[in-house]
């Protein structure tokens, strides 16, 4: 598989070209990401080989429902970088009907906006000051009080890439168990850190609440098969408040493997909504990262809607690192065709009082399938610990598959935690009892469908989020949504 | 009323006194001649085993091939326990108590009996009174086997499986490994290459045993492992039900145990296996013990066929073991109950697989983990439904208690479902023992110990509720020595 790392390698490059010929700034904080990029490389260039087999049960890109093993590595290297920084289309919008939003687009990878700008204000010039900022990394001056802002991340990022193994006498157990790092995690953040070309910074200084929700339109869009990175990073400062949808859409004849990385950070009483919207080309792959620490009574918010995409994987790691920090983990997946997809949420209490709760739900249909592996972990010291755990599976045809791993992972003796895990079919009962009064069969079914994906909207915060959601979600249904239905570029007669 | 509870109340005063008089009482060692091979392990030690054993080739060739397949295999490193690395070159393969053989009781070593007496097991056929067939395995050699010619009548065969492999060798051939496959895993594979005896069980048709059928472990000798293969088969609308028990001396070092149990479960057959497993823990600091490392598993071959495991665990420094099921023949119906105690540094990674492969098969899962002191206590569960599997269904529920915060109780399950008409659920919780059930105990008179006791035999109840009355007495007791200095 030598292969792979060469494609890796001169990926690199090219992106090192890329952005020598397009910046000309001179203080920012090129020097720290470009370092990290290089022993992001240098880790990936030392894995074993197994880690690259196409055949291998643990993948580069993780569970058996791998990148490997369903491209196959040949896919990987015979994608392609994007060209850089290329013109969006002319006529693009992406709106949210009802909601007034602050956009943010990264077409292919790349933010669009001007340079050295505060996105949300174009007049102002990009600092974490007492405003709140979208920006790029690379425009932001490396100043002492930013550096300080930020160190935290360039710490964890750090950190990641140690991958010394303690070596002891005795045999122990699965690295993820007993609080260990998740090496497959890491690998994957390695590969972004070495690829991405720019960071998005979000930044609420302390106590701001953003009214309108902020919406990132990552879009991706290339005729031949390409690889895109995006990294993202989220501080909210003390008592800061806002909605963040994050939606990765594409042509639906596209073929693109979009890989994401988004770490945050919540301070004591921030609160965060964050709705990751999915929703691409059969052909096209999202592998997307999410990486959250939560201090004091913080609180987060996710919601992961699948709505289409050939190859889909969530893997989030929420570190609940302070006293009655709480994350409320959602997740809905409509699957068809030959779709797959799966989610793996860690959950790490290390601190006493923390509360976590995960509900993951979907529709499998044609030869869909779906993975999901819940793990809560509860260190010694996380007292008082509430954590639940619930996976619902809703099998409607015969070659559909789900696969469900619900771990828990218990040091503490004072905590409430359960799971739960079904597998199961839309309820006969109520499919004879609306035919009965006349509803014809496939209606029934799409209304119990929507019904079982009610549990999950109604989760949402804002309620035009909530509605254009629902409308989405009953567009899928009813399978005349294969992309996003608002974008230029999945139905080319609709103009903005 | 009134009687009732005063009788509970002597009963939970037997328990108390049990707790405070020691900590394993079968810690003792018999002083019996051993015949005993060289420590370490190789294809002239497999050979030995066989040639004591007075095989014929086709066992030989077995074992061989087993040997070389575990000469490639590594050891699996995904069980959720720590331990020193094990030394399998530093490990007697074969221990036997000299004279024993399977001739009537005059012919015993006396210290043998008498060591099954302290176990609480009554060798001699004339003295029992209910009626339990017990093969009594010392090391790896097994000591006498009650009832044969009783069952015999009846066409059941019931002796150890070194007699089979001689008298009964179309059975053996047709199932010894069809189960349980030599390279199914590492200690499947160890096992099979120098597995020294065991007991094998055949049901013939239509036959329903008359009586419960046991078999008693026991780990004499010392720096010996021991290995024991089981082969139970119950052919079509046969049933059985059989206990397993097993007690180890107290040593300052690890022993290694390696057992392969495999159930053949025919048209409209059933058969209830039960375990309670109380190997030495090792001491409070985690010194010594039985690394208890077992392959169990089951196949439900013909439609209709209904396998059940219930396992008590207590003993043993680390258990690692997974009765499985394979549920192939349409209708069949796979259970598996479990409670597992771990105290000190006991670590116990268990659970279940089943595996459904035939149409309409149902299969349920409860599982109970209590830890306490400084130990680690695992669920691994697998529940895997093939495409074929129409009309399958699930249930699993595993709760875990948590007794102090230096203990960990943890669930690792797996479902995979392959088929739109199955149901799968499952269910787990962790919680320590509520508070409010503790101070009602209190307020009523009863030591903080005696209560504990009592709310883990009540959380337990499920799944002791399905061992056979014999057991059933013993494991309650168990349950609350195991636990034992763990409150407060």
């Amino acid at each position: 598989m030598q292969k792979v790392k060469t494609t890796i390698q001169n990926w690199v490059k090219e992106a090192g070209e890329q952005v020598c010929a397009c910046r000309d700034r001179k203080q920012g904080f090129d020097a720290e990401v470009n370092a990290l990029a290089a022993r992001a490389l240098e880790n990936i260039l030392a894995l074993p080989e197994s880690r690259f087999d196409a055949a291998g049960a643990d993948g580069l890109f993780g569970e058996k429902i791998s990148l490997w093993r369903e491209t196959g590595a040949r896919d990987f290297v015979e994608r392609r970088r994007p060209q850089a920084c290329p013109g969006l289309p002319r006529d693009f919008c992406c709106d949210i009907e009802g909601l007034d939003v602050q956009q943010v687009l990264i077409y292919n990878g790349c933010v669009a906006g001007a340079r050295g700008k505060n996105l949300l204000f174009p007049e102002q010039t990009a600092q974490l000051g007492d405003k709140p900022c979208v920006c790029r990394l690379s425009d932001l001056e490396a100043t002492p009080s930013h550096r300080a802002k930020l160190a935290p991340f360039f710490e964890a990022a750090e950190k990641g890439l140690h991958t010394e193994k303690k070596h002891v006498s005795v045999r122990s157990t699965a690295d993820f168990a007993q609080g260990g790092p998740d090496i497959g995690r890491e690998e994957q953040k390695w590969l972004n850190r070495a690829l991405s070309e720019d960071t998005l910074l979000i930044y609420l200084p302390e106590g701001c609440r953003l009214e309108k929700p902020l919406q990132i339109v990552s879009l991706n869009h290339s005729e031949k098969p390409v690889f895109v990175a995006t990294h993202c990073w989220i501080l909210l400062e003390k008592g800061a408040s806002m909605h963040l949808v994050q939606c990765t859409d594409s042509h639906p004849q596209a073929e693109v493997f979009a890989e994401g990385l988004v770490e945050m950070r919540l301070a004591a009483d921030a609160q965060l909504e964050y709705i990751r919207m999915q929703n691409v080309g059969d052909r096209c792959k999202v592998f997307h990262q999410l990486d959250a620490h939560l201090e004091r009574a913080s609180r987060l918010v996710t919601h992961f809607m699948t709505l289409n995409g050939g190859l889909t994987q969530n893997k989030v790691e929420i570190n609940l690192t302070e006293p009655e920090a709480r994350a409320d983990v959602f997740g809905l997946y409509l699957q068809d065709k030959k779709q797959q997809v799966s989610n793996d949420i860690k959950i790490n209490h290390t601190a006493p009082r923390t509360y976590s709760r995960e509900l993951f739900k979907g529709v499998l249909d044609d030869a869909a399938r779906a993975f999901f592996k819940g793990h809560v972990f509860v260190h010694p010291q996380a007292l008082q610990t509430e954590a639940y755990q619930n996976n619902r599976n809703l099998l409607v045809s015969p070659k559909a598959q789900a696969n469900a791993k619900p771990y828990l992972e218990i040091y503490a003796d004072d905590v409430q935690c359960n799971h739960g895990v079904t597998v199961g079919q839309l309820d006969e009962d109520a499919l004879f009892y609306m035919r009965c009064r006349g509803i014809p069969a496939e209606a029934a079914r799409r209304l119990l469908m929507r019904a079982y994906a009610d549990e999950i909207l109604k989760e949402v915060g804002v309620e035009a989020l909530r509605g254009w959601l629902d409308s989405l979600v009953r567009k899928r249904f009813n399978g005349q949504l294969q992309a996003c239905q608002d974008c230029v570029l999945a139905c080319p007669e609709r103009t903005c | 009323m009134q009687a009732k509870s005063v009788k509970k109340q002597k009963e939970q005063d037997e328990i108390l006194k049990e707790i405070t008089r020691n900590d394993y009482e079968w810690g003792f060692e018999t002083a019996v001649a051993t015949h005993t091979l060289k420590k370490g392990l190789n294809e002239d030690v497999v050979r030995e085993i066989s040639r004591l054993k007075g095989e014929p080739d086709y066992m030989l060739d077995f074992r061989l091939k087993a040997f070389r397949q575990w000469q490639k295999m590594k050891e699996p490193t995904w069980g959720h326990f720590e331990h020193a690395p094990i030394d399998f070159q530093d490990i007697v393969y074969y221990a036997a108590p000299e004279k024993a053989s399977d001739n009537p009781l005059d012919n015993i070593d006396p210290e043998l009996l008498e060591t099954f007496k302290k176990l609480g097991i009554e060798l001699d056929e004339s003295k029992e009174l209910p009626k339990v067939a017990v093969d009594a395995i010392m090391d790896s050699v097994s000591v006498k086997t009650m009832y044969s010619e009783e069952l015999a009548k009846q066409g059941i065969i019931f002796c150890s499986i070194s007699e089979a492999i001689k008298n009964h060798p179309d059975l053996i051939r047709q199932y010894l490994g069809s189960v349980v496959p030599a390279g199914d895993n590492y200690y499947s594979a160890l096992n099979a290459a120098v597995f020294s005896d065991g007991s094998f069980v055949y049901i013939p048709k239509g036959v329903r045993c008359p009586m419960e059928l046991s078999s008693y472990f026991r780990i004499n000798a010392k720096e010996s492992g021991q290995f024991e293969r089981t082969l139970i088969i119950a052919d079509e609308g046969a049933y059985v039900s059989y206990m397993e028990g097993c007690t180890a001396p107290m040593r300052d070092k690890n022993q290694l145990h390696a057992a392969v149990v495999e159930i053949v479960v025919l048209k409209d057959a059933e058969v209830k296996y039960s375990t309670v497993q109380n190997w030495y823990p090792g001491d409070k600091e985690g010194k010594g013990g039985i690394y208890n490392f077992v392959t169990k598993r089951g196949i439900c071959k013909g439609s209709r066929a209904k396998l059940s495991w219930t396992q008590v665990e207590t003993g043993s420094a680390i258990t690692w073991k997974y009765p499985s099921i394979i549920l192939k023949g349409d209708h069949s119906t796979g259970e598996f109950y479990s409670v597992a105690v771990t105290n000190h540094r006991q670590q116990a990674d268990t659970g279940t697989k089943m595996i459904h492969i035939g149409q309409n098969t149902s299969s349920t899962i409860v599982s109970k983990g209590v830890s306490a002191g400084e130990s680690q206590n695992s669920y691994r569960g697998l529940v895997k439904v093939m495409p074929n599997a129409t009309g399958a269904r699930n249930f699993s529920r595993c709760d875990s208690l948590l007794m102090g915060n230096r203990c960990g109780a943890h669930t690792w399950p797996d479902m995979q479902c392959q088929n739109d008409s199955a149901v799968i659920e499952h269910e787990a919780t962790t919680s320590r023992i509520s508070e409010e059930k503790l101070f009602y105990c209190r307020q009523r008179g009863l030591s903080e110990e005696s209560a504990v006791s009592l709310i883990v035999n009540g959380y337990a109840k499920d799944v002791l509720n399905q061992l056979p009355m014999e057991f059933a007495a013993e494991a309650q007791k168990l349950l609350s020595v195991s636990l034992e200095g763990s409150v407060g």
